[in-house]
C-alpha cells in the first residue's frame, strides 16, 4: 500500500506556465525517500502541495488513500494535524514553551495522534519523553534545559522527535540538514533513519544536495518526476 | 492549552507588552476617575437640597437663584423684604422657613446669617439633619457657628474669636474688626457647602452694619456694644427662604401663591426643577469629558493593535510552527484575540488599581478644594458597564491581526524562510 501516490498532479502560480507537472510518484509505507531539487525547481510547492496547503489544478494526491486535492480546506487542516509531521530546515521550536511542551503540541491538536501516542507509551509525555532519549536527549530532558540554549542540531532532533510523536503516517523534512555543520549532518541522519524504522514511518526529505541520497531506501531527483523543465528562474512565491 | 500558549507567547514578549499594559491602565483610570467625578458632582448637589421643599428669592433664573443661595456661586440679584419671609414662615401650608442672609464672609469662606432652625431643618444626603461636631448652636448675637471645613482648614476650635469682612474676597480692607465673633459650635462634615460656611444669626449680620452704608463704613459714627444691643435689630432684607411644607401635595399650590405674590416680585423653585436645568446646563461638559476619556481608551486600543501588529513580523516564524504542528488557522485567530484580551484585562484591572490609589491619594486635595468627596473603593454599575465595553472592544481588537496572521499562515504554507 502506498502512503503518498500522485497521479497527474498539475500546478501553476496564476497565469503562469505550469511549474509542476507530475505524471506518477508514491511512497510506499515505511519508506525512506529522498527527493533531490535545485532552489526554484518547486520543491516547497511540491510539498505544500503534499501537505493540502497549496489544490492542484488537475489530478489526485492521495495521502493515506484520501484525495487530499478533494477535501473542504478544513477538513484538510485536520487531516494534516493527524496524518503529516513535518520538520523545517531551522528555528523548528516555540521558545517559550519548555522541551517537552514542544514535543507534545502535535497530540494537543490531533486527538488521533494523542490516541495513538498514550496506545504506544502510556501517554503523550512518556510518548515524548521516549522520542527524545531514542533521539539522545535525555540529559537536555532531565535538566529542563531552556530550548534556545540547545545547539541546532539537537534543535532539529527535538523537531524530529515532535514530528514523530503519535506516530504520523508521513514525516516530511524540508531541508532539515542545511543549517547543521558535516559532522552533526551525519550524527542528524544517523538518528533520523534509524527513529523513522524504528517507528515504522514514511519518511520524505528534500533537499538540493545529493550527497545525502546515499542513506535511504530510494533517491529522486526531481527533475525525472516533473515534466516541466527545469530552472526556468527561481520561483520566489514558492 | 491554546491559552497557555498564548499566555507562554506572551510573556516571552512581556516588556513590549507591559507597557502598552500600562497604556490601558492609564486610559482605564481616566475613564474610572472621570465616571466617579461626574457623578459625584451630581451627587454632590443632589445631597444638598434633598431636605428643602421650595427656594425663594427674588425674581430672576431659577437655576441662578438656587446656585446662589444654597451652593454659594454667584451674587444674589437683588433682596426680599422680611415682611414677605414674615409672611410666607406664618403661611398655613409651611412647616418652617429658614431666612438665608448673604453677602458678608470670612477669610474666604461664606457667612450666612440665618436662624437656628436652620440647624434642626436642614437636611443633607438622605434627609440627614446637620449635627455638631463640637459645641451648640449661637444664642448670643455675636456667636457663630463654622462648618468642618472651615474649622479644619483655619484650627478653629470653640471660643475662637473671628472677625468677618464685606463683601467676598480674602483681602476685604472692608472689615467689621469692630464686632469679633465667639466661635459657638463646629459642625461635623457634611460633603455639602455647609462645611465652607460660617453662620451667624439674622440679627447678627443687621448689628456689623449699623453705622455702614453702600457698602463703607460712615466715617465719624462709632456705636459701642451696647448701643447696638439696644437697637432694634430686625433685617429689613433678606437674600432667600428656604422653605419645607407641611404635605408634599400642598408645594405648587404655596409655588404659585408665592410667584402671584403682588406686594413684590417674588419667585418660588423647586430645586429639583433648578437642578434638572443644571444637568442640561452641564451635560455638554459631561458628554465632553466622556468624549476626551474614550478617546484615550481608543488611542490605548489603537497603540495594542499597533504592537500586535508589528509583533507579528517577528512572529511569523511562531505562526508556521503552529501550522506545521497542526493548529488551524482559527486556532492563530483564537490565539491572537485572547492575547489582545488578556492585555486589556490586565491593563483594566491595573487601571481600577491606579484609579483607587489616585483617589486616595488625591481625595484630600479634592475635597478641600472642591467640596467633592470620591469614594476610591466604589465602581458604580455604570462604570462596569462602561468597563466590560472596554474588554470587548480589547477583544476585538485582536480580530485584527489575528485576520492577518491567518492569511499570513495561508500564504506561507509550510515554507517559511528568514
Amino acid at each position: 500500500m502506498d502512503v503518498v501516490r500522485l497521479q497527474n498532479i498539475v500546478f501553476s502560480w496564476g497565469k503562469d506556465a505550469p511549474l509542476i507537472d507530475i505524471p506518477s510518484f508514491s511512497l510506499g509505507k515505511g519508506e525512506r525517500v529522498f527527493l533531490q531539487g535545485a532552489s526554484g525547481s518547486g520543491k516547497s510547492t511540491l510539498l505544500n502541495l503534499i501537505t493540502g496547503l497549496l489544490t492542484p489544478e488537475a489530478g489526485h494526491m492521495y495521502v493515506n488513500d484520501v484525495d487530499v486535492a478533494q477535501l473542504s480546506m478544513l477538513r484538510r487542516d485536520r487531516f494534516r494535524a493527524d496524518n503529516i509531521g513535518f520538520v523545517f530546515q531551522s528555528f523548528n521550536l516555540l521558545p517559550y514553551l519548555s522541551l517537552l511542551d514542544n514535543v507534545v503540541l502535535p497530540c494537543r491538536f490531533s486527538t488521533l495522534r494523542k490516541q495513538k501516542a498514550i496506545e504506544r507509551d502510556g501517554s503523550v509525555k512518556q510518548s515524548a519523553q521516549r522520542l527524545l532519549s531514542e533521539l539522545g536527549l535525555a540529559s537536555q530532558l532531565k535538566t529542563n534545559q531552556p530550548v534556545i540554549q540547545l545547539s541546532v542540531g539537537q534543535q532539529q532532533r527535538v523537531a524530529v522527535a515532535r514530528a514523530l510523536i503519535g506516530s504520523p503516517e508521513l514525516l516530511i523534512a524540508d531541508e532539515p540538514t542545511s543549517a547543521l555543520d558535516a559532522d552533526s549532518r551525519q550524527q542528524f541522519l544517523d538518528l533520523l533513519l534509524r527513529e523513522v524504522k524504528t517507528q515504522n514511518s514514511t519518511l520524505l526529505l528534500v533537499s538540493h544536495d545529493p550527497v545525502l541520497g546515499e542513506r535511504f531506501d530510494r533517491s529522486v531527483s526531481l527533475s525525472h518526476i516533473n515534466k516541466v523543465a527545469v530552472a526556468q528562474g527561481v520561483n520566489n512565491a514558492a | 492549552m491554546l491559552l497557555k500558549s498564548a499566555i507562554a507567547s506572551g510573556w516571552h514578549r512581556r516588556q513590549t507588552l507591559l507597557l502598552i499594559i500600562l497604556t490601558i491602565a492609564l486610559s482605564v483610570a481616566l475613564l474610572i476617575s472621570v465616571e466617579k467625578v461626574r457623578s459625584e458632582v451630581r451627587e454632590h448637589f443632589n445631597r444638598s437640597v434633598s431636605g428643602t421643599d421650595l427656594i425663594v428669592g427674588a425674581r430672576g433664573g431659577a437655576l441662578q437663584l438656587m446656585l446662589y443661595s444654597i451652593f454659594h456661586i454667584g451674587q444674589a440679584s437683588n433682596n426680599i423684604r422680611w415682611e414677605s419671609y414674615q409672611k410666607i414662615a406664618s403661611h398655613r401650608h409651611v412647616e418652617w422657613a429658614l431666612p438665608i442672609l448673604l453677602g458678608d464672609s470670612h477669610k474666604g469662606f461664606r457667612v450666612v446669617g440665618t436662624t437656628g432652625d436652620f440647624f434642626q431643618h436642614y437636611k443633607v444626603g438622605q434627609q440627614r439633619a446637620l449635627s455638631f461636631f463640637a459645641g451648640s448652636v449661637y444664642d448670643d448675637l455675636f456667636e457663630a457657628v463654622v462648618g468642618a471645613e472651615v474649622a479644619r482648614e483655619l484650627g478653629y476650635q470653640i471660643g475662637d474669636q473671628i472677625t468677618l469682612s464685606h463683601g467676598m474676597g480674602n483681602n476685604s480692607f472692608a472689615e467689621h474688626d469692630d464686632r469679633p465673633f465667639i466661635i459657638k459650635g463646629v459642625l461635623a462634615a457634611t460633603g455639602t457647602p455647609v462645611d465652607r460656611s460660617v453662620y451667624i444669626s439674622p440679627e447678627a449680620i443687621e448689628a456689623i452694619h449699623i453705622g455702614w452704608q453702600s457698602g463703607t463704613r460712615i466715617p465719624g459714627q462709632h456705636f459701642s456694644e451696647d448701643d447696638v444691643r439696644a437697637k432694634d435689630l430686625q433685617p429689613k432684607t433678606l437674600t432667600a427662604i428656604l422653605v419645607g411644607v407641611k404635605s408634599r401635595l400642598a408645594i405648587f399650590h404655596l409655588q404659585r401663591q408665592i410667584n402671584q405674590y403682588n406686594e413684590e416680585p417674588l419667585q418660588a423653585v423647586l430645586p429639583g426643577v433648578a437642578l434638572q436645568q443644571l444637568w442640561e446646563l452641564i451635560r455638554i461638559a459631561e458628554d465632553a469629558l466622556r468624549i476626551v476619556s474614550a478617546c484615550v481608551v481608543v488611542a490605548g486600543l489603537a497603540g495594542m493593535l499597533s504592537v500586535l501588529l508589528t509583533s507579528l513580523g517577528i512572529r511569523r516564524r511562531e505562526m508556521a510552527i503552529l501550522r506545521a504542528v497542526g493548529a488551524r488557522p482559527w486556532h492563530l485567530v483564537a490565539l491572537l484575540v485572547m492575547e489582545s484580551f488578556i492585555v486589556t484585562l490586565l491593563g483594566t484591572l491595573l487601571g481600577i488599581v491606579v484609579s483607587i490609589g489616585g483617589l486616595w491619594f488625591f481625595q484630600p486635595v479634592l475635597e478641600a478644594n472642591l467640596g467633592l468627596f470620591l469614594d476610591p473603593w466604589s465602581l458604580s454599575i455604570e462604570t462596569l458597564y462602561i468597563l466590560g465595553a472596554v474588554l470587548l472592544a480589547g477583544a476585538m481588537t485582536g480580530l485584527w491581526p489575528g485576520i492577518s496572521a491567518y492569511r499570513m499562515a495561508h500564504a506561507d504554507g509550510l515554507s517559511v524562510r528568514y
